[in-house]
């Protein structure tokens, strides 16, 4: 019989085997970083710490207020000691650790698991947060003794490869975890059985039995049945059938839900709510920073929408890996870099168009890919061709404009088809006009491009949700008035709206669906995702040739093409005629290639943006169904009592029978003894103990039982009465007054007489022994 | 003493699959839930590292649940307990013999023998490393400060697995009992009068003493009819002798518990009945030492089949309970008691009582009677002279002492003793 302190050997072992247990949890983590050492290591030393610790202090039998803190005091001590290098908290160490554990983080969200070592470890945080568990999992197993609720950290733990890689944790670190979870609960429920009552070993005092609990199991079966039950858990699963419904948006990114593509301009935003970020494609190249890669082009704008056009594709414009033709306008002066990539595209992404980066020079394909001239966009030749599982390479180029719009000159008409700057006929008036407004003072092209582009992403708001479905017509109006729905949109409306308001101010423009910023997932190695699909316009200048803009704001797209930076000077354009036009000075102190956009610099905000942006979609879905689950568990619990107080009601308005019966539901409901097998009378005797008064109410009561079931058959006797009601109500009442505050709680919220009756309630009751 | 009883009931297998998933805790169910939920959600949310938590956690209890329903038991269980009849405060001896036939059962046996609250805590033993033709005795004690007659057992058995997650139960019906009578003090030897002889020596003497040839006569005495005069002993003695026809050597001795509700004030353990019901226990043993055939007298007289046997009277005032009836019986003072010893425990008298306590003391050769101050048990003061009670009863000629709660009762029957003794040179100053 143990109470109180424990004996430090039993204390330890328990202490241990729960450490034990949280570490081969742990080791779930293992997908999360190349080199599992670097986190697994300093958490089996804190968590001998923390079991050693904990051990000591409750076998010196000191409060559990005082075990936890001193375990974390330790904890904490050891972290800090061996991220920092020191175990004291000054300052300067645990600024050491904010940043570990922020550079941990960016990397958790920049980069896919495994991250190896050229991005800041993520060891850190995977130190922190099994610190932590291992306090949490040793607080409820071995200083709270609720072993059973430490199955729960230890899911926590397992779950979160589970949520957030493809491969999710292994088969080892569950086999580890179910093997000390297993001796926990053995361990526990050993020691209540001892503390029950006297062991008596299978030989009169032999200390072997009680010392040997190793034995002991094994004799209990704790061996057997739970070496089936593991071996169940390992094997079973593979039989289970796992629906990808996805309901809650929250899977990995291993879903099987296919993205197609089939016309760019509709498709666009379905895949972008969708919310479930979907890996769709992956790039290898020697491009440090790839961005925009293009699908498909759209030249043709019918008023309401924007479609690819026709395209002229022969035989001989096939993606075999030919040279391609020179881009469109770009002048050979303008300096460029050439890039590798090497596609491989998931069997998720159907598209009939090859995502390319523009301007690309050679596109090698083993499929029947072939190009048109004018969009430099790759269609499928086939029908039954599309991206899905693709491998293919190409090369590119990215010009570097610079940042002064040296190389941007007016188009002159004739550079480009007419379908590029035809207008249809009823354009609504104001966008002319708000294209004026925006461009007002611009003295070029390229000015003009810059502060559309800047008037976009200065007063509208990005948003999937609330814009106004389609791009042309009324919704055009409406996306670009102020007002309640007003000026709110997302990418492709943008997208086209500029694309428009630029043919209205003559600029050659069409409209670029594709890819925005991949995440990195390796070295060399970047992963776009369904998130990251996008629309852009792509505006025609002599000189520079087709050039991207970014009109869409800073919530989605953080940054803009550094070529699109150049102050504007709008006050007096007249003024100074033979100052260099647009000129302009350097914005933007960025460290990287003048035309490369800013991103790279700071992944962590990036991806956060990506994050708010593709959270905002989810957001409303995940709120509904937290609501829906939160009432749905409120109903749950208030059920048994709405039913149990239905079914008073109804037997109170009874015949006698049903009174007694809803007397008898009552006494089980307060565990009150309702003696079976005895007369109105002997029970009534029982029952009046534990009642408050109105012992002639159950006096009556017990009278009309009676009469009930003894008078002469056909007498009027089992008529249900206002008077039986009413003593039937009070008795209750009586009962439930008379009841512990506890026990009259969980009569009334989880009345046990809804799924036992009062036959089977204590049976055991001894019988009262005359003396 | 008598010999120790043993009750066997045999329980034919604890188990089957059936039972066990019936008897899953609450651990065990939450359990289920929790797998089902687990599994269910892995279905749903397409996460099959999850649906692994979920069959461990589904499927431990039920393989639990399985294998503890395959372990068939056979159990036999054995109680004795000894001695059968105890007085309060005295332990008693519970053995239990356990003995397995059946298979080999898996976890632990949960044995609890289910003794009333009034015998101390609940026996229990947690029974490990059973196997076939097991076979254990346990012992325990039991302990009672109030008379009565309590029932031990039934056992209840439980079979639980190693994680706390089945638990079967099993209630064998067997139970023993065990008599425990009242507390008693031991009391001072003192002369009380009566018994059967006339002369000085009060000590009844031994049967075995002398030959019956020897000591079947006695001197004549007023009332004896002449056909049984002994003549020759009357020559040889010299005085009028008579054959003894009853059992002349056996000192009779009766003892008499006024147990009527009315007379005694105070309720349960702490009232002046109980007071009485151990006084008069006290008195039984006394003279059941002092060589006394003792037989225990109630308002309702003695019973039909009255034994004399001190053992069956003390159980009976184990089991005595104050009755309703409004007067004394006294149908048992006949000629069979005549001339006998009366110890009566009395408490307050009525003047109804007159009567039946006159014809008392006229039958008894010596009547003593210890008075409960039954008044005492609701004022809490004592009295400052004798009770009015007492008082009574010796103006009726009874030799009596008052006893109060705060009172020793081996003083009381010391003064009892004296009282008898000035009785005694009073009688004879008047002879």
């Amino acid at each position: 019989m143990r109470t109180g302190r424990p004996a430090l050997p039993h204390a330890l072992f328990l202490a241990l085997v729960a450490a034990a247990t949280t570490l081969a949890a742990l080791l779930s983590w293992r997908v999360f970083i190349v080199g599992k050492g670097q986190y697994l290591i300093p958490l089996v030393i804190c968590g001998v710490l923390i079991a050693v610790t904990g051990a000591l202090l409750r076998h010196a039998g000191l409060p559990r207020l005082v075990v936890l803190p001193v375990q974390a005091l330790v904890a904490a001590a050891y972290v800090c000691g061996h991220i920092a290098g020191s175990a004291l908290p000054t300052h300067d160490n645990l600024v050491a650790i904010g940043h570990a554990l922020s550079g941990a983080m960016n990397s958790a969200q920049t980069y896919q698991a495994p991250i190896g070592p050229s991005a800041p470890s993520v060891a850190p945080l995977l130190i922190v947060c099994g610190a932590g568990f291992l306090l949490l999992v040793d607080l409820l197993a071995c200083t709270l003794r609720r072993v059973p609720i430490a199955g729960l950290p230890l899911l926590a733990i397992y779950s979160v490869p589970a949520g957030l890689t493809e491969s999710g944790p292994g088969a080892l670190a569950f086999l580890g975890a179910a093997i000390g979870f297993l001796v926990l609960l053995h361990v526990d429920a050993r020691d209540d059985l001892l503390r029950w009552g006297r062991p008596l070993g299978p030989t009169e005092s032999s200390p072997w039995t009680d010392a040997n609990p190793v034995a002991d199991a094994v004799r209990a079966g704790a061996g057997r049945i739970g070496v089936a039950a593991t071996a169940l858990a390992l094997v079973v699963p593979v039989f289970v059938p796992v629906l990808h419904l996805d309901v809650f948006g929250l899977g990995p990114g291993s879903g099987s839900g296919d993205i197609t593509i089939h016309h760019p301009q509709t498709d666009m935003r379905r895949d972008l709510e969708q919310g479930e970020d979907q890996q769709l494609l992956r790039i290898t190249t020697d491009d440090p920073n790839p961005d925009y890669l293009r699908i498909a082009v759209l030249n043709w704008f019918t008023g309401d929408e924007w479609t690819s056009g026709d395209r002229d594709v022969s035989s001989n414009q096939r993606a075999d890996g030919a040279p391609l033709p020179p881009p469109q306008g770009l002048a050979a002066d303008v300096p460029r870099e050439t890039y590798d990539y090497r596609v491989s595209v998931s069997d998720s992404f159907n598209s009939y168009w090859l995502p390319t980066i523009y301007p690309a020079t050679k596109v090698l394909s083993s499929d029947d890919w072939r190009y048109d001239p004018d969009s430099m966009d790759f269609i499928s030749a086939d029908d039954d061709l599309t991206t899905a599982g693709e491998n293919y390479s190409f090369t590119a180029i990215r010009p570097d404009y610079g940042t002064t719009g040296a190389f941007f000159r007016d188009s002159v008409s004739g550079d480009v088809p007419s379908t590029l700057t035809d207008l249809p006929d009823g354009l609504p008036s104001s966008v002319a006009q708000y294209a004026l407004e925006a461009t007002n003072g611009a003295s070029s092209d390229y000015e003009k491009a810059v502060l559309l582009q800047r008037w976009f992403r200065d007063n509208f708001t990005y948003s999937v949700e609330d814009a106004p479905q389609g791009t042309g017509g009324g919704t055009f109006a409406t996306f670009l008035n102020k007002g309640p729905d007003g000026r709110i949109g997302y990418c492709e409306q943008f997208a086209s709206a500029m694309a428009v308001m630029a043919r209205t101010l003559g600029i050659p423009a069409r409209v670029a669906v594709g890819f925005y910023e991949p995440d990195r997932v390796g070295p060399g190695v970047f992963a776009y995702s369904t998130h990251d699909l996008h629309a852009w316009p792509e505006l025609y200048f002599e000189g520079a040739g087709w050039v991207r803009f970014e009109p869409t704001p800073a919530d989605r797209a953080k940054t803009v093409p550094s070529y699109t930076r150049a102050r504007i000077d709008r006050s007096d354009p007249a003024t100074d005629p033979n100052a260099p036009k647009h000129v302009n000075e350097l914005l933007g102190d960025t460290p990287h290639g003048a035309d490369t956009p800013t991103t790279a610099a700071d992944p962590e905000t990036t991806t956060a943006r990506e994050r708010a942006g593709s959270g905002q979609s989810t957001s409303t879905t995940v709120m509904l169904v937290v609501f829906g689950l939160v009432l749905l568990l409120l109903v749950a619990a208030g059920l048994p009592r709405v039913v149990r107080g239905r079914l008073r009601a109804r037997r109170l308005a009874g015949a006698p029978e049903d009174v007694w019966a809803e007397l008898a539901a009552t006494a089980v409901d307060l565990q009150v003894p309702w003696p079976t097998g005895r007369s109105p009378r002997e029970i009534a005797a029982v029952l009046v103990e534990h009642m408050a008064g109105h012992g002639e109410a159950l006096n009556r009561l017990v009278a009309r039982i009676e009469l009930t079931r003894y008078a002469r058959p056909g007498s009027a006797v089992s008529e249900p009465s206002e008077e039986l009601r009413a003593d039937g109500e009070a008795c209750v009442t009586a009962l439930t007054t008379a009841a512990l505050p506890k026990v009259r709680r969980r009569g009334a919220w989880l009345p046990r007489s809804l799924w036992r009756s009062a036959d089977r309630v204590d049976d055991r009751l001894p019988l009262p022994v005359r003396s | 003493m008598p010999e120790p009883v043993t009750t066997t009931s045999q329980l034919h297998s604890v188990g089957g699959v059936r039972d066990a998933l019936r008897g899953l805790t609450l651990r065990g169910r939450a359990f289920v839930a929790a797998g089902v939920t687990a599994i269910l959600c892995a279905i749903l949310l397409g996460q099959s590292a999850l649906t692994r938590v979920g069959v461990l956690v589904l499927v431990l209890p039920l393989v639990a649940a399985l294998v503890i329903g395959r372990g068939r038991t056979q159990i036999t269980v054995s109680r004795s307990v000894a001695p059968r009849l105890v007085t309060a405060g005295q332990p008693a001896r519970v053995d239990l013999t356990i003995v397995n036939d059946g298979r080999r059962p898996t976890g632990a046996l949960l044995a609890e023998d289910l003794v009333p609250y009034a015998l101390g805590t609940r026996s229990r033993f947690v029974l490990r490393g059973l196997s076939r033709h097991w076979e254990r005795k346990v012992s325990y004690q039991v302990r009672s400060d109030v008379r009565g007659a309590f029932e031990i057992g039934p056992l209840a058995l439980r079979v639980a697995d190693p994680f706390g997650l089945v638990e079967l139960r099993r209630t064998f019906p067997g139970t023993s009992n065990l008599v425990v009578t009242p507390r008693t003090v031991a009391l001072p030897r003192i002369p009380l009068g009566g018994g059967w002889s006339g002369t000085g020596e009060h000590r009844p003497q031994a049967f075995a003493a002398g030959s019956a040839e020897d000591v079947s006569v006695r001197e004549y005495r007023r009332g004896d009819e002449l056909r049984r005069v002994h003549w020759r002993s009357s020559a040889r003695v010299g005085e009028l002798m008579v054959r003894r026809e009853e059992q002349p050597w056996e000192a009779r001795a009766t003892v008499l518990l006024d147990d009527r509700l009315r007379v005694h004030r105070g309720q349960g353990l702490a009232s002046s009945f109980e007071a009485a019901v151990s006084v008069a226990a006290s008195i039984l043993t006394h003279l059941e030492l002092a060589g006394y055939s003792v037989r225990l007298v109630t308002s309702a007289g003695s019973p039909p089949d009255d034994t004399d046997n001190a053992v069956a009277e003390l159980e009976r005032l184990a089991l005595i309970t104050p009755t309703q009836r409004p007067l004394l019986d006294v149908g048992w003072c006949g000629e069979q008691a005549r001339g006998g010893l009366v110890v009566a425990v009395l408490g307050s008298t009525e003047p109804t009582d007159v009567p039946a306590l006159r014809r008392i003391r006229h039958d008894a050769s010596s009547a003593l009677a210890i008075v409960i101050d039954v008044e005492q048990w609701t004022t809490r003061t004592p009295a400052a002279d004798l009770p009015a009670a007492a008082a009574a009863v010796s103006l009726l000629g009874w030799r009596a002492v008052p006893v109060g709660p705060r009172d020793r009762l081996d003083r009381a029957w010391q003064d009892l003793g004296r009282a008898a003794e000035r009785a005694a040179a009073g009688k004879a100053a008047i002879r």
